[in-house]
């Protein structure tokens, strides 16, 4: 092909990696006979190399798994199972076309659900467009709302800035002198290929780093000059209290507050008691954040006085009862303290880069495939919570089903006060049953329907219930494009070799598909995947040559200087509006007045969470768990690969003093439940988590025995479905309790 | 060693930009293509110190550290691990490397009775006494024998003895023999009967153990024996005190349960003949060496001059024997010491031993004579005997002169230095003459190839005659029960392939060149040896109690758990716990060898290339230094000085 081959017959191409990890790499992948050999980081790269974490080196081992789906499967024993037999594609195709032309003639288009898809994030193949493309084609289907990582984090910076794309570029931390990680931990979650080496290099460079997480994490450990634990779910109130003493203080940038944003004053009113009678003093916020009212004031401080400083917020603390608050709140803390649209500083409203969609550079891309609108999505109003500039209208149809409500809309139906009666549901690159809460209710509901199809690669929790399994291809098996989501480059995802037994690539599964249902297939596709690359990374001019692009499998942005968001509205304002109603920051939002729910106020604000400290649901499950990410695998991805799992055991976290209280020893089995349900995990009893807290590793691949008590110890057995009021998934907002497994329970 | 190296590579970490991410190790496991499982050569330990909130999290990234003085180096027996001189990479030659099971057996290997010696203290370790007894009857059939007479070469083969005591294998093999399996009928497992008969004869443990493995491998056996009574020495040298003689049954009985038969009062040359045993495909000959040697000088047939094997034998089979007051044992070996012992237990009231070597030279065991000291045996060294003095028949003294030395000459002469004047008389009225035994000869099959007093024969027990082999004292020069024991399992092994049509012996696939040697003991853990309870000298002597006594299950599992379990030497040599195996069969040692072609190309290895933090480097030392400042101490990590490592790390405190 296009490298040379070594004497060995061993060819060395590169090509990008992306998986939901938030990162994206670039690697020489050795090639022998048709299959990856081994692979190395790039290091004939630019400085800086996009250096790949365990995961991304562990690609040959999960390219050629003993547990990949290679062949199409049929459905044999009851749901859930597990059980399957080898059938041919053609019959796999056949059958899911009749079975999907039967429920539509039978039920009508919306009992068909079909949404999600975020397990895969490429450009390409990802997302599960072009079965969602089918579907829209076939008459339509109910689509789902809900980002299940970003929906808090995405709905503030929307409200405060008219745009999601509010993040600054990873390396221009370099220019930070302050820091603070609020529920950052890059050595798991990636956030960007580098982001650990720019943090470390931005300490090295003498930047002051405040980490702020109810755990002690490897990031902690290489970047914090300061742990402030926290209580889950409270962290907004920390952000009221820092609020207050800035603005007691007077440490506030009021000229950056009049001349970019609006509603300031109603925020400061609110913050100092005037509006409610509860002024937010840091000794109110310690009572709940746990955290010293000193503390607070110092990091208030800190971040008022030592500039430029980029508060990161993470998505975890927006993934509580009423996250988006969080994320709204520290977005304001950012304007108040002026660290807007400056180099080093940080807008803190969405500041973690993933990948497609969600990335700091304003890309200009060419258009990949659209789904095109839904006319299910037609059929039903739209949502009150619905905001122009972030989503359409119909991506807020209450024909949708929030992706969290999936299995109670499938077990209840329009009874349920849902739009339809739901009989079909399409999954493609995403694992529901594991990775969405209230996996019990996931395995009840899934026996009502009557047909199920699942694109996977895996498995996984949710592959055991479908009545159809497709074989997809893997990264290398197909072209597919990435863009980074904290630096600004583009990765070819390069075919490198046919894909393995008889997996196909998603596009070529749908354009099978399609013809099987009597779709126009060239209105349908006309392109082959290389040629979708080709248009999205080259048709908006952003990529301007495309055989180097090939060969080098990166494209990096030519830019002077680390990319820092709202530059322009910064330095001129006037001929630069920020993209809101009012073309300013918004504070105060006038859109949130409008919508007039109490819970989604117009300025941000703390509301005591559900299933948190102060919930009386405590006496009966008195630990608050988190569910944070686990670094040998992305979500649920790579969890079976015996290299990444003897890396690191999967236990929950609990500390030494919530351990001794109940008897439990380090590496013991203990069961970990609530009234949603119990899973058995083993204990790792340490100092590095909050008393009071737990921390269940999400991922683990769920696993019920015939009890229904899970021993996979997938933390969604215990997660809540309720969502937060803008729609945010709450996985760290829930009580539980641990205890030993008694004798006659093992 | 140092000197010879022209650039040290080495290795450097940051434990400050260290995440613990592990992306090194999985790098170098795709990179090597190496499986999930203990063999990694890149590692990252986790260090987790203080208590809420204080809490210090830590990383160790490690891998060879290709030492100065590499302790895998020297700890290989098989010269699989060696340092290249131009850059001081340490690497292992897997073609060499005996694979970790075959590898640091040095205790089995010295067992001449071919024992799997680390696998039954093991077994004893993990509390598996039947399991450790079963391990040791695969070779040897007489656990309970050796495990009290064994001279056991083993202790002093075994490797812990290099850090503080070696293992007391042999009271762990009695141990094992007291979990023999009480059911008669549970023999190890026997191969289909095959139709060809052989003989062996004489029933000493050499020919016992031929008689076994033959059986076992479905051969029909008899063993035919001069004497009423089965186990040749052990029967009738050995003493009580030393070898109850229930042990003796019941290890015998435990051999006929596998098929043996032995018959008794059938003596070669005498009520048996060549003729005889052309019935037999083959013939082990294990006659022993019984032929008592006397003292040619006047006055040997007075009355109450004896043989000690005549002496010993009446003993063990419970004869009366006439014992005067005054006993005097002459001869310096064991069986003098033994029957000087035998006569105290037998409550003469004064022992005497005399013999023409000084106290040193004597080859009798050091412990023997020490205990036979504290029995009140006076020893009487560096002794010319000219005559035996009687009166009325009976011997009541010998005449001795004393010696500056002696000494055999290569030739076998002896040349006596005698001291002038010295002439005395030892008073005795029982003279006990141990000065060793012989083969006899006489009784051998005509043909049969002798010299220097054994039957001539070759490493797999064959002699000079067509289907006869020989075995045991009779034929090898170390008169010991192992030995024996090994000689019989080697001919039975002969045998067996004879009968099959295999080649005689199978060449070695792999082999040791050295002896384990560990450079650094001070990275293992100390652990004092179990102590043998010993019964106290008065209970000793009065009557033929056994003088040691048997590990309670307990002492012996926490004796066994001194083992270091001898797997890979390299692995337990290392103090850094580099080398290691995969699963599976007989695994290679596995150590990162730093990515040499890599390096050769010009490149740095693996890990180096994969951190994300750009925590590792890799280079000449020296620039390392250079680069990074002088050897730091990484927080929670140790140098051996024995090994120093090539590594810089920037040491990340609190
Ligand atoms: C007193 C004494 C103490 C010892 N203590 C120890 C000790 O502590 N540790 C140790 O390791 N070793 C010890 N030994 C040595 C050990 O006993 C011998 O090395 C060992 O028994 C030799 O075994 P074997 O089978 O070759 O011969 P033997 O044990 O001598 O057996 C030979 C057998 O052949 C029989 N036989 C002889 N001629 C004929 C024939 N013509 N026809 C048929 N049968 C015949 C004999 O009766 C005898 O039963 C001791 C020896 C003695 C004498
Ligand atoms: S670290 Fe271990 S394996 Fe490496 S040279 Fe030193 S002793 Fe040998
Ligand atoms: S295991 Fe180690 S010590 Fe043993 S032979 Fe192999 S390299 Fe040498």
């Amino acid at each position: 092909m296009e490298d040379n081959k070594n004497d060995s017959g061993v060819q060395i191409i590169k090509s990008a990696t992306a998986h939901h990890c938030g990162g994206c790499c670039v690697w020489k992948l050795h090639v022998k006979d048709g299959k990856i050999i081994k692979m190395e980081p790039d290091d004939d790269q630019e400085n800086p190399q996009l250096r790949g974490c365990l995961r991304g080196h562990s690609m040959v081992q999960r390219l050629y798994a003993p547990d990949r789906l290679n062949y199409p499967m049929k459905r044999t024993g009851p749901r859930g199972s597990g059980e399957f037999k080898r059938i041919s594609w053609d019959e796999a195709l056949d059958y899911t076309a009749k079975e999907l032309n039967r429920i539509k003639e039978k039920y009508g288009n919306s009992s068909i659900i079909c949404g999600g898809g975020t397990g895969d994030v490429t450009m390409v193949q990802g997302y599960g467009f072009h079965i969602e493309r089918v579907l829209r084609m076939f008459g339509g289907y109910t689509c789902t709302w809900g980002w299940p990582s970003w929906e808090a984090a995405s709905f503030a910076s929307h409200v405060n800035y008219g745009t999601y794309d509010a993040m600054n570029c990873r390396d221009d931390n370099l220019n930070s002198r302050l820091i603070i990680l609020w529920g950052v931990n890059p050595v798991a979650t990636i956030h960007g290929t580098n982001a650990m080496w720019y943090f470390k290099r931005a300490r090295e460079n003498g930047a002051k780093i405040i980490y702020i997480d109810p755990r002690y994490t490897q990031s902690a450990s290489v970047l914090a000059d300061q742990w402030i634990p926290i209580n889950p779910a409270t962290d907004t109130a920390m952000v009221m209290g820092m609020a207050f003493t800035i603005i007691t203080e007077e440490l506030q940038d009021q000229r950056f507050l009049n001349r970019y944003t609006t509603g300031f004053d109603v925020f400061r009113d609110y913050v100092l008691g005037k509006e409610d009678g509860v002024p937010k003093t840091p000794e109110w916020a310690e009572e709940r954040t746990g955290v010293a009212a000193d503390v607070i004031k110092q990091v208030a401080r800190d971040y008022a006085t030592i500039k430029p400083g980029a508060l990161i917020s993470g998505i975890s603390p927006g993934r509580t009862a009423f996250g988006e608050q969080f994320h709204r709140a520290t977005a304001t803390l950012a304007a108040m303290t002026g660290n807007i649209g400056i180099k080093g500083g940080e807008p803190a409203g969405r500041s973690l880069g993933d990948q497609t969609p969600f990335h700091a550079y304003p890309f200009k891309m060419g258009p990949p495939m659209q789904i095109g609108e839904n006319p299910v999505d037609k059929e039903a109003p739209t949502r009150e919570i619905y905001l122009p500039n972030y989503t359409t209208k119909d991506q807020r149809s209450y024909a949708r089903i929030h992706l969290n409500k999936i299995s109670d809309a499938i077990l209840h139906g329009k009874a349920g006060g849902y739009h339809a009666d739901y009989k079909a549901f399409v999954v493609s690159s995403i694992n529901h049953v594991n990775q969405f809460p209230s996996t019990i209710k996931w395995h009840k509901a899934l026996q009502k329907l009557e047909f199920m199809l699942v694109f996977e690669q895996f498995m996984t929790a949710t592959a055991r219930y479908a009545d159809i399994l497709f074989p997809t291809a893997e990264l290398f098996e197909k072209n597919d494009l990435i863009v980074g989501g904290s630096s600004p480059f583009y990765g070819f995802i390069k075919k490198v070799v046919e894909p393995f037994g008889e997996r196909k690539s998603q596009i070529d599964i749908c354009n099978l598909l399609a013809e099987r249902l009597g779709l126009d297939v060239e209105e349908y596709n006309d392109k082959t995947d290389e040629e979708w690359v080709k248009q999205i990374a080259m048709g908006g001019g952003d990529v301007p040559d495309w055989d180097k692009f090939k060969k080098e499998g990166i494209h990096r942005m030519p830019l002077e200087e680390p990319y820092v968001a709202f530059k322009e509205q910064i330095e001129d304002p006037e001929n630069n509006p920020f993209p809101t109603p009012s073309g300013k920051i918004e504070i105060y939002s006038k859109l949130l007045a409008d919508m007039n729910d109490p819970f989604l106020p117009p300025i941000p604000k703390y509301f005591e969470p559900w299933e948190g400290r102060t919930d009386p649901l405590i006496k009966k499950y008195p630990l608050q768990m988190i569910t944070p990410r686990f670094r040998r695998r992305t979500h649920t991805q790579f969890d079976t690969l015996p290299w990444l799992r003897e890396v690191q055991d999967n236990n929950v976290q609990i500390n030494t003093k919530d351990a001794d209280a109940r008897g439990i020893e380090n590496g013991e089995m203990v069961k970990v439940f609530n009234d949603r349900g119990e899973i058995r995990i083993r204990a790792t009893v340490t100092e590095r988590i909050l008393p009071g807290v737990i921390g269940v590793p999400s991922g683990a691949w769920f696993k019920p025995d015939e009890n229904m008590i899970d021993r996979g110890g997938c933390p969604n057995t215990l997660n809540s479905e309720r969502y937060s009021p803008c729609g945010s998934f709450t996985w760290n907002s829930a009580l539980a309790e641990v205890a030993k497994v008694g004798e006659d329970e093992k | 060693m140092k000197n010879e190296i022209n650039t040290q590579m080495g290795f450097y970490c940051d434990q400050t930009s260290c995440m613990g991410c592990a992306a090194c190790v999985i790098a170098c496991k795709q990179w090597h293509d190496i499986p999930a499982g203990p063999a990694s050569w890149m590692r990252v330990q986790s260090i987790e110190e203080g208590v809420f909130p204080n809490v210090y999290l830590g990383y160790l990234p490690s891998r060879c550290l290709n030492c100065d003085n590499a302790a895998c180096v020297e700890a290989c027996p098989a010269g699989a691990v060696s340092k290249r001189e131009k850059d001081g990479i340490v690497l292992v030659d897997r073609d060499k490397c005996l694979g970790r099971d075959a590898c640091g057996n040095d205790c089995s290997d010295a067992c001449p009775a071919g024992t799997d010696v680390r696998g039954f203290v093991s077994l004893i370790k993990q509390g598996k006494y039947e399991d450790a007894w079963r391990l040791i009857v695969e070779s040897n059939p007489f656990p309970g024998v050796c495990g009290r007479v064994c001279v056991h070469p083993c202790e002093s083969a075994c490797a812990r003895g290099q850090v503080d005591e070696p293992i007391a294998i042999n009271a762990l093999e009695r141990l094992a023999s007291e979990h023999m399996s009480p059911n008669p009928l549970h023999v190890p497992y026997l191969a289909e009967r095959r139709n060809e008969k052989v003989a062996v004869v004489g029933s000493g443990p050499a020919g016992l153990t031929c008689a076994y493995h033959l059986a076992r491998l479905g051969y029909r056996v008899t063993v035919f024996e001069a004497l009423p009574v089965a186990g040749g020495m052990l029967r009738i040298g050995i003493p009580k005190y030393h070898l109850p003689k229930e042990i003796l049954d019941r290890e015998i009985a435990f051999i006929e349960n596998c098929g043996v038969e032995i018959k008794t009062n059938k003596r070669l040359g005498e009520n048996l003949d060549k003729t005889d045993l052309e019935q037999y495909a083959a013939v082990f000959l294990s006659t022993g060496a019984h032929k008592q040697k006397t003292l040619d000088i006047p006055g040997k047939d007075l009355k109450g001059v004896m043989t000690g094997i005549d002496f010993l034998a009446k003993v063990n089979s419970d004869e009366n024997v006439d014992l005067g007051k005054q006993i005097l044992v002459v001869g310096g070996g064991d069986v003098a010491i033994d029957c000087a012992r035998s006569a105290v237990r037998l409550g003469a009231s004064e022992v005497h031993i005399a013999c023409l070597e000084s106290l040193e030279q004597m080859p009798a065991n050091p412990t023997g004579i020490a205990e036979a000291g504290e029995e009140g045996i006076k020893i009487h060294p560096s002794r010319s005997f000219s005559r035996i003095l009687g009166a009325n028949g009976h011997c009541d003294g010998v005449e001795c002169v004393n010696l500056h030395s002696m000494k055999f000459e290569q030739d076998g002469t002896l040349h006596l230095d005698v001291i002038e004047k010295s002439e005395h008389v030892i008073p005795a009225d029982t003279i006990i003459l141990a000065i060793g035994q012989a083969l006899d000869t006489k009784v051998l099959p005509e043909g049969l190839e002798v010299n220097n007093g054994r039957i001539v024969i070759d490493e797999t027990g064959a002699t000079s005659l067509p289907n006869y082999f020989a075995g045991g004292d009779a034929a090898i020069p170390e008169w010991r029960v192992a030995y024996a024991i090994g000689s019989g399992r080697r001919a039975a092994e002969a045998i067996n392939r004879q009968m099959r049509g295999l080649p005689a012996v199978e060449p070695p696939s792999t082999s040791k060149t050295r002896k384990s040697q560990f450079s650094d003991t001070e990275t293992f853990e100390k652990m004092e040896r179990v102590s043998i309870e010993q019964l106290p000298v008065s209970s000793r002597i009065s009557g033929f109690p056994e003088a040691e006594l048997t590990f309670t299950d307990e002492q012996g599992k926490k004796e066994a758990s001194r083992c270091l379990e001898c797997r890979g030497m390299c692995s337990l040599a290392c103090p850094y716990d580099v080398p290691q195996f995969d699963a599976g069969d007989n695994p290679k040692m596995q150590k990162c060898d730093s990515c040499v072609e890599e390096w050769e190309a010009g490149k740095d290895p693996i890990c180096v290339r994969s951190c994300p933090t750009r925590a590792l480097d890799a280079g000449p030392i020296e620039e390392l230094k250079a680069k990074y400042g002088d050897n730091r101490v990484a927080k929670n990590f140790t140098y051996y000085e024995n090994t120093k490592p090539n590594v810089v790390f920037k040491a990340k405190t609190k």
